[in-house]
């Protein structure tokens, strides 16, 4: 019942978010220029008739109210009409977005494979050889600017070894380069994240009390101690995917990976506000959601937050 | 109690950790179903002892220089110190299992109960998950767990210290070791719960047999419950003996000091005035401790009564309040002590809060010589800030890490435009409270924690106040520390009259400090009196209670039974509640009881039953 | 959200698999933009016409060295003093899905265009010169005009004039048509990915030379450094917007080449001929222009690939005059001219220019250097496009100096000299003179393209004399091409058509 209850809260919560999100937009993208002038720009002879004309064809003459509406309620019922300069809006920005999920989800697992043992390992070796090497590389990661990595991993195994296709999504070889670049970044972060929380868990006298039960350190570490460590890793995961977003639109042009970024920057400077509107409302969706997702996921993982 | 047989010999026993020795050369041994105690203060090396003999000291970062600890198993002997992996991890929890002192955070707050109980049953007894849940309620009955079923899915934070504690002890004798060793058990713990918690060892090991290693710094427990007594101190055995003869008639140095250092419960029958402890070392202990001049008071407080609101819900509603403290009024006159004694959740502190202006009552007054502070501006209020002051349980975190010990003492002086003579003001203060002018440069870190307590004594003094609150503030002292703080604050207050509210669980050092005493349960004084009254003629069912769970210093005397009762109920009410609010009668001059006292032991029973 | 994952994957497995086996000859070009969509008459981007010029083709078809070719049309005239258009019709073409191309397809194409349809997109108004287009047989139109177009032959070559085949678009509808379309190009449209390529494949029945290759990808790729990579590391062939700064590192490469040749784009600074600006004096205007090295730019700026100007369009362009001279560097003459005109030594200029495009915002900060060089004090003021196009210039907002850059993709000097000094254009804010009006209409009304090539000379004349503007460079249009790539020869216009090259074995 508390858990039905928090949902409603953050649902409606999430909505006045959209509300606000959507709105701003939607007002602000048209204080950045007009499309018709945009698209006429490289076209003779154009009078003002032409211009009007243009304006009617897009819709843009309508009330902004109107067209605030037409396009929140296409939100909600998945018509979410046509961009300005190539079809109906639905498959361009779902095919976008789940290119960006795919890229997006392929990072974090990856990551997550590779952050939780090495934490692991450099919290119960604090000190040792290995966690300083740990240490050392994670704070190397943090250094690297993505689109500098993106470009040097591009000319190490593309262009001299030949091994990966350089850029777009078009298969498993693909998505290789992206993903790394991305999880170099959140690898490091969540590397430390792990280590630090590993560190405190395991000088907590609960994790003494497991093993003096005679568990074996496996399953010390591995059932109390990282079911322990993972609510904090699990809400440092939630504050961290709106800064992932952003460098994902990086990477994304690096790779020309087909996704959300790349749409948006096109967008941006087509000024196809439908598209871009929309794009802009997924990705507030998407970060209220997994904030919410984050906070269930707490709730299942912490059951101090989820009886209180 | 003691059957024949060795089960556990430790022998010339040395760990250190890196180049740094803590224990060195330890010899003993416990017999089959005994009860050996080892005593020592902060640093004997007792906790690391017990580490050791469960094989965990690695685990710690410490490691086993010499000797050998030989658990005496059916199978013959086995070597702990030199055992494998695979061969500890069969003995641990099985043979050997232990409890820690901090029950609050011994189990892992994202499992279950029946969870963490029926992990151990599983992992030593072969159980399937069905059956490690049957005996799982089989043992929180064991250790008396109200409604055992219902506790096995509930989670460690909706369970109270004592409770805790209880699952600890049925997590440690399921699988029936031979072996339970205790570290501090209930030191975390009130008195009364801790009084259950001993009793719950005791019949445990009745019933099972099992031999037991009790590790305290608190004789009055050790004597309630050890055959056999190991005094350590500085990772060396000082002392071996029985229990009579180690307490009755100790024979090394450091262990007679020791004992007179232990407040005892009752030892102050007839006198009226606080009493030093005579401790070695310390000429001028015996001082006249001259009365209170019992007429206008120094602070009166009237009615006051401190709530805080809980919301819960979609809304954010007020639905519950806690009521930390309820219709409080009492005087203190200046040169006199009174003691505020309660449990966990008795309000105790708040008061403590309220006067300090930390918290803002929401009815009642409190007057400071005769002025009401809550009704002052801001600006004038800073002159009580000066006037009262504070010192803490916790001496490490209450001075500033990063500031020398004159910059700590200075700071409230210039604050209150009190600074004439820096060195001379700090060199003063020190030497006040027995330290000396050349401790002003140094660092918090580079004392011990009974030497930070006195410099914390040393920056209320600097400000020249009238009260000082004394919250817990002994409590985390070695107990030959604590007696040196408290022998400290009574020459202060005999030489400059000042007044103290000190706030205490332990009522074996309230009855040696304190005029007079205040017995606070759930937000309210149920009786008040003066130090004879309340400890010679205790009146109020509650107050009996707490003295009764004292653990008596007397090892010819055994324990008396003790009822398993419930937890202390919370003061959270629901908004809605009536408010039940007591008056008082007055038994004799000055020694008021609340008027519902008869109605307590009723309340009690149905809260347990309930 | 899973369905969508797999889909994802299950289309780039697809894309693929869907390519040819490896004993097929794929030319894969990588060009910066997608156009998006595939309809004539909805595009306006530069990036649509090197797809598109392998998919459609127009009436007419406009070569390498820019003149008029036979398209879609075998002949035509010009009739009634350029009011009406008659052309001739290739017989036996096709369009890809087998629907037959004539006089009908041609009537449709620009009904379409001038109707409702092609009145949303931007590609109307650049035909409204057309009245209607009459059958006169199955391969015979007259296209009626409004009014005289003397450019009109030269549009039907490329954008909207493409013809569509009528009973396809009928069939399928508009929106299918847009990303699946059908023209009688040397190459079928195969396959569109969004944001990522579209393939082509040969059309082995094309009238004018079957391509040499099997089929064709372009591929969209945002970044300039993401693009070269490609091309280094053998995925792509023939790489298109290749940015100045990348020339010397391909020229250096033993395995690629860089092919150039001039473009439509034109950059200068436009200047403020009005009160209070200092500009509004023509010696001050004069001695601008004389303070510029335009060489020194493009040596420096653009890797050489560039040729300076002295008017509103380079040498490919139908007005130009090779025996026009410009202003020449002189500083001293600069100075000396300021000096006469009372601009005072430190005066300060402003240039508004268009940020986003890190080419001229670095000639932008030069230019400072050479202005500074006669004793002006000279400011930049970057503004954003969509502020710059709709607020400051056609409002006449702008400063003493503002950028002017133009792609008159008709090659066709009118294009950019009726916009930049016609009255009331959006490009001229600040009016020319009666006489420049009179010309600019003069040569729009004539059909004899000798007198108008005269009138166009005059106007540049008259605009190098009131020194309008300071015309920097003529950009080149750079590729860069992989070893094995035969037969590639770059359009000035970027419409690129690829049936000629072939792949040789590397």
């Amino acid at each position: 019942m508390p858990v039905i209850g928090f949902i409603a809260k953050r649902g409606l919560q999430a909505l006045f978010v959209l509300f606000v999100v959507t709105l701003f937009i939607s007002f602000a993208i048209r204080l950045t220029g007009d499309p018709a002038v945009m698209m006429l720009r490289e076209s003779a002879n154009v009078s003002a008739d032409d211009l009007a004309r243009v304006r009617e064809g897009l819709g843009l003459d309508r009330p902004f109210l109107v067209q605030y509406w037409d396009f929140v309620s296409g939100l909600f019922t998945g018509d979410l009409g046509n961009s300005f300069f190539r079809g109906p809006i639905a498959p361009i920005v779902t095919g976008a977005l789940g290119a960006t999920l795919l890229l997006a989800m392929t990072s974090l697992i990856v990551s997550l494979l590779i952050s939780i043992p090495l934490g692991i390992y450099a919290a119960r070796h604090r000190g040792s050889f290995g966690d300083q090497v740990i240490r050392v590389l994670s704070l190397a990661g943090l250094s690297f600017p993505n689109f500098w990595l993106g470009i040097m991993l591009i000319l190490i195994f593309s262009v001299t070894l030949r091994w990966l296709p350089a850029s777009g999504l078009t298969g498993p070889a693909s998505l290789i380069m992206p993903a790394v670049t991305i999880g170099v970044i959140l690898t490091a972060t969540n590397l430390r994240i792990v280590r630090t929380t590993m560190l405190e868990v395991l000088s907590a006298q609960f994790i003494m009390v497991a093993r003096a039960k005679g568990l074996s350190e496996r399953s010390v570490i591995y059932k109390h101690a990282l079911r322990n460590s993972s609510i904090a890793l699990v809400t440092y995961l939630g504050l961290q995917f709106g800064t992932l977003m952003g460098g994902l639109v990086v990477v994304e042009l690096v790779f020309n990976w087909p996704g959300m970024g790349t749409l948006a920057v096109e967008a941006i400077s087509q000024r196809d506000y439908p598209i871009l509107q929309t794009v802009i409302s997924i990705l507030a969706i998407m970060i209220v959601l997994v904030n919410l997702i984050v906070d269930l996921v707490y709730m299942a993982l912490d059951p101090r937050i989820r009886l209180e | 109690m003691a059957s024949t047989g060795t089960l556990l010999e430790v022998d010339d026993l040395s760990i250190a950790f890196g180049p740094k020795s803590v224990v060195q050369n330890l010899s003993f041994s416990v017999g089959k179903g005994e009860t050996l105690a080892i005593v020592g203060e902060s640093g004997s090396g007792k906790s690391v002892t017990s580490l050791a003999t469960m094989g965990l000291l690695r685990h710690v970062g410490g490691s086993v220089t010499s000797g050998r600890i030989t658990l005496y198993e059916e199978t013959g002997p086995l070597e702990i110190t030199k055992a494998d992996d695979a061969t500890l991890r069969r003995v641990r929890g099985n043979r050997i299992a232990m409890i820690f002192q901090e029950p609050m955070s011994s189990l892992d707050p994202v499992f279950t109960i029946g969870d963490q109980i029926s992990e151990a049953l599983r992992l030593h007894r072969g159980l399937s998950r069905k059956d490690a849940r049957t005996e799982a309620i089989r043992l929180l009955d064991l250790v008396r767990m109200p409604n055992a079923r219902d506790q096995l899915g509930r989670y460690p934070h909706q369970l109270s210290g004592g409770m805790r504690q209880r699952v600890m002890i049925a997590m440690a004798v399921s699988c029936h070791p031979d072996l339970l060793i205790a570290d501090e058990p209930t030191t975390a713990l009130d008195v009364t719960i801790q009084a259950q918690i001993l009793q719950i060892i005791r019949d445990m090991q009745d019933e099972l047999g099992t031999a037991v290693i009790f590790i305290s710094h608190d004789m009055g427990v050790v004597s309630q419950m050890a055959d056999r007594v190991v005094v350590m101190r500085h990772g060396k055995t000082v002392e071996t003996g029985t229990v009579r003869d180690v307490i009755l008639s100790p024979q090394a140095e450091y262990t007679r000091t020791l004992m007179a250092a232990v407040p005892k419960i009752g030892a102050m029958k007839g006198a009226d005035a606080p009493k030093p402890f005579a401790l070695t070392g310390e000429g001028d202990a015996a001082f006249d401790h001259p009365a209170p001049k019992y007429g206008d008071p120094l602070v009166k407080l009237e009615g006051v009564t401190t709530r805080y609101d809980l919301t819960s819900g979609f809304l954010g509603r007020v639905t519950h309040r806690v009521h930390a403290a309820e219709n409080i009024s009492f005087d203190i006159v200046p040169g006199e002590t009174l003691a505020l004694v309660g449990e966990s959740g008795s309000g105790k502190s708040t008061v403590g809060k309220t006067l300090q202006q930390l918290v803002q009552p929401i009815s009642g007054r409190v007057l400071y010589r005769g002025t009401d502070i809550f009704a002052l501006q801001e600006a004038e209020r800073k002159r009580f800030k000066r006037e009262i002051q504070y010192v803490f349980q916790d001496p490490y975190g209450s001075l500033n890490p990063r500031r020398t010990v004159k910059q700590s003492l200075t700071e409230p002086m210039a604050t209150h435009g009190l600074l004439r003579d820096p060195d001379g003001q700090v060199a003063d203060l020190l030497e006040a409270v027995g330290l000396s002018a050349d401790h002003a440069d140094r660092l918090p870190h580079e004392f011990s924690g009974g030497q930070r307590q006195r410099i914390c004594i040393a920056r209320a003094l600097a400000v020249e106040p009238g009260l000082i609150i004394a919250d817990e503030a002994v409590s985390a002292l070695d107990v030959s520390v604590q007696a040196q703080v408290l022998n400290l604050m009574m020459r202060l207050q005999a030489e400059r009259g000042l007044a103290y509210l000190f706030i205490s669980h332990d009522m074996a050092v309230v009855e040696r400090v304190s005029h007079r005493i205040a017995v606070m349960y759930l937000g309210e004084i149920v009786e008040m009196g003066t130090r004879r009254q309340i400890f010679e003629n205790p009146q109020h069912p509650y107050t009996r209670r707490l003295l009764a769970a004292v653990p008596v210093l007397d090892p010819e005397t055994p324990p008396k039974r003790v009822e398993l009762g419930r937890d202390i109920p919370s003061p959270v009410r629901a908004v809605d509640a009536p408010l039940q609010s007591h008056g008082f009668i007055e038994v004799a001059p000055g020694h008021i009881l609340a008027d519902d006292h008869h109605l307590f032991e009723k309340a009690l029973q149905e809260g347990i039953q309930a | 959200m899973r369905l969508n994952l797999s889909t994802v994957f299950a289309a780039g497995i697809c894309a693929s698999l869907a390519a040819p086996a490896a004993a097929q000859d794929i030319l894969t070009v990588a060009q910066r933009q997608d156009p998006q969509n595939w309809d004539p008459v909805d595009t306006f981007l530069v990036a649509w016409g090197s797809v598109a010029s392998n998919i459609y083709d127009g009436l007419v078809r406009r070569d390498e060295n820019l003149d008029l070719q036979p398209g879609l049309a075998e002949s035509w005239e010009v009739l009634d003093e350029g009011m009406r258009l008659r052309f001739k019709l290739r017989e036996g073409v096709s369009f890809h899905n087998g629907e037959p191309f004539d006089a009908e397809a041609v009537k449709y194409t620009f009904d379409r265009l001038l109707g409702e349809v092609g009145g949303t997109g931007p590609q109307q108004s650049n035909y409204t010169t057309i009245d209607h287009v009459e059958i006169i047989d199955d391969y015979t139109v007259d296209f009626h005009m409004a009014q005289p177009d003397p450019v009109m032959l030269t549009k039907l070559a490329g954008y909207g004039a493409m013809i569509v085949p009528p009973d396809y678009i009928e069939e399928v509808g508009e929106e299918e048509f847009d990303m699946n379309p059908v023209g009688t190009g040397p190459f079928k449209f195969e396959s569109y990915t969004q944001g990522a390529q579209v393939e082509l494949s040969a059309n082995e029945d094309y009238f004018d030379g079957v391509p040499e290759v099997d089929g064709l990808v372009f591929r969209f790729i945002r970044e300039d450094a993401t693009r070269l990579a490609e091309l280094q590391s053998g995925a792509v062939d023939i790489m298109a917007d290749v940015a100045f700064s990348a020339v010397p590192t391909i020229d250096s490469a033993g395995n690629l080449e860089i092919v150039s040749v001039p473009g439509p784009t034109i950059y200068s600074l436009a200047l403020k001929t009005v009160e209070p600006a200092a500009t509004a004096d023509l010696r001050v205007r004069k001695a601008l222009n004389m303070a510029i090295d335009k060489q020194a730019l493009i040596d420096a700026f653009l890797a050489g690939r560039g040729q300076p100007i002295d008017s509103l369009q380079g040498e490919l362009s139908f007005g130009y005059d090779p025996e026009m001279e410009g202003y020449a560097y002189d500083p001293e003459a600069a100075r000396a001219l300021l000096e006469e005109a009372g601009v005072p030594q430190g005066a300060e200029m402003t240039i508004d220019y268009r940020a986003g495009n890190s080419t001229f915002n670095e000639v932008a900060q030069a230019l400072t250097g050479f202005f500074a060089n006669v004793g002006l004090k000279v400011g930049l003021n970057p503004i954003e496009d969509g502020v710059f196009l709709n607020e400051i210039v056609p409002q006449g907002r702008t400063n003493e100096m503002y950028q002017f850059s133009w792609g008159g993709w008709t090659f066709d000097f009118d294009n950019t000299a009726y916009l930049s000094y016609h009255e009331g254009e959006k490009w001229n804010p600040y009016g020319t003179s009666e006489e420049m009006n009179a010309l600019l209409e003069e040569q729009r009304n004539s059909t004899d393209q000798a007198e108008r090539e005269e009138i166009l000379q005059e106007i540049a004349r008259l605009a190098h004399e009131e020194a309008y503007h300071i015309p920097l460079y003529n950009e080149e249009t750079v590729y860069a091409v992989a070893d094995g790539v035969e037969g590639f020869v770059p359009a000035p216009d970027k419409r690129l058509r690829l049936n000629s090259v072939s792949l040789s074995d590397q």
